[in-house]
């Protein structure tokens, strides 16, 4: 199934918050998490994910933490703020108003 | 090879600070090596892993530009927090408290500002807070002058030298943001150097077009802050114009500096 990239640019703060918001996450991880629960529905280049996440952050949805690890790498984590987790409701919210809307005028299920 | 190739491409297209590249770069490594070492244990070899891998970060010049892009603009609180010292200056000189106890606590409120926020992270918005406590510390020692003449020579060669280090720790990280830190010493060493005249209505004005254009340097991109360090050497030429003239030489070749040496930066990359 192929999507305009502009539905997905529309949408990217949405899916990127939800994942954050069930667990803080590192950039790889939310690139795994993303093609598992899309079942390989949304592939993208990796490395746009990355401005994207500094733009939830400007905007102080998100907050980032670096972590050490054992194997002398650092990983930055992910962390919804209350003022991300408000934005999602509303996303989700809005998100399930239009979807319903188009599935009615449209004759879907 | 091939990733690190990757990531020193990307390292030479991104315009920040190095303390920003630095983090940028840390998180692109870590997340190609983590996904090499996952495809290398699906069975594939390092170069075909970094091959694939590589591929599926995408092109170093869209990710470069995306991230140039959000890093340029500041927010609007970080451009209300940045240009509020001048805006202060303003309300000061227009209310004529310049010599008041207001002045006294403002000018000790953006040490205290400076050293909180400077000490623990530096947002390009603390540096103008910097300038300013550099002014206090600048007229410790003008006042030290008429009473300690030795003590105020010594205590003034520790403040330049103090303030140059800044400076050049400052070009390190990113050039284009000297006028922030550099503008207030200018302004009133000026003022100092003259024996504190009185501040034109010009100057004082002044204070307010510098804090516009400190927003604005903030938020705008790349050409935008081009082109309020051009209009900064305009309002700044107006203000010590009316204030002296010995600072009219120094304030348009620093900026000019600044600027030259931010391109030759970019250009060596």
């Amino acid at each position: 199934m192929v999507y305009s990239s502009e539905l997905l640019k529309g949408s990217v703060d949405t899916i990127l918050l939800s994942l954050i918001a069930e667990n803080p996450v590192y950039g790889y991880q939310i690139v795994r998490e993303l093609e598992k629960k899309s079942q390989g529905y949304f592939v993208f280049k990796e490395g746009t994910l990355y401005p994207a996440l500094r733009r939830l952050e400007r905007k102080r949805l998100v907050i980032s933490k670096w972590e050490d690890l054992q194997s002398g790498r650092k990983r930055r984590y992910y962390y919804i703020t209350d003022q991300g987790s408000k934005f999602l409701k509303d996303k989700k919210a809005e998100w399930q108003g239009f979807s319903l809307a188009i599935n009615l005028i449209a004759g879907l299920p | 090879m091939i990733a690190d190739s990757w990531i020193e491409r990307i390292r030479g297209l991104l315009e920040l600070s190095s303390s920003q590249k630095e983090e940028v770069l840390c998180e692109l490594s870590t997340h190609l090596e983590e996904e090499v070492e996952e495809l290398e244990r699906g069975g594939l070899s390092g170069e075909e892993a970094s091959i694939k891998v590589v591929e599926a970060l995408g092109s170093t010049e869209e990710i470069a530009r995306e991230l140039n892009q959000v890093y340029a603009h500041g927010s609007d609180k970080e451009a209300i927090l940045a240009s509020l010292p001048y805006f202060l200056s303003f309300l000061l000189f227009s209310l004529g408290l310049e010599e008041n106890m207001g002045a006294l606590i403002f000018a000790g409120g953006t040490v205290i500002v400076a050293v909180l926020v400077g000490r623990t992270a530096r947002p390009p918005w603390v540096l103008t807070w910097m300038g300013y406590s550099f002014v206090l510390l600048f007229a410790l020692g003008f006042l030290l002058w008429d009473i300690i003449f030795p003590l105020a020579l010594a205590y003034g060669l520790l403040v330049i030298s103090l303030f140059i280090t800044k400076v050049i720790s400052v070009v390190r990280e990113d050039s284009y943001l000297i006028p922030l830190i550099s503008v207030p010493p200018l302004i009133f060493g000026e003022w100092f150097l003259e024996g504190t005249p009185e501040f034109k209505p010009l100057t004082v004005l002044g204070f307010l077009a510098l804090a516009v254009l400190c927003s604005i340097f903030i938020m705008g991109g790349r050409r935008a802050k081009l082109i309020v360090c051009l209009t900064q050497i305009f309002v700044l030429s107006l203000i010590l114009g009316s204030v002296g003239t010995a600072g009219l030489w120094a304030l348009p070749a620093i900026t000019m500096a600044c600027l030259v040496l931010r391109e030759a930066r970019v250009e060596q990359h």
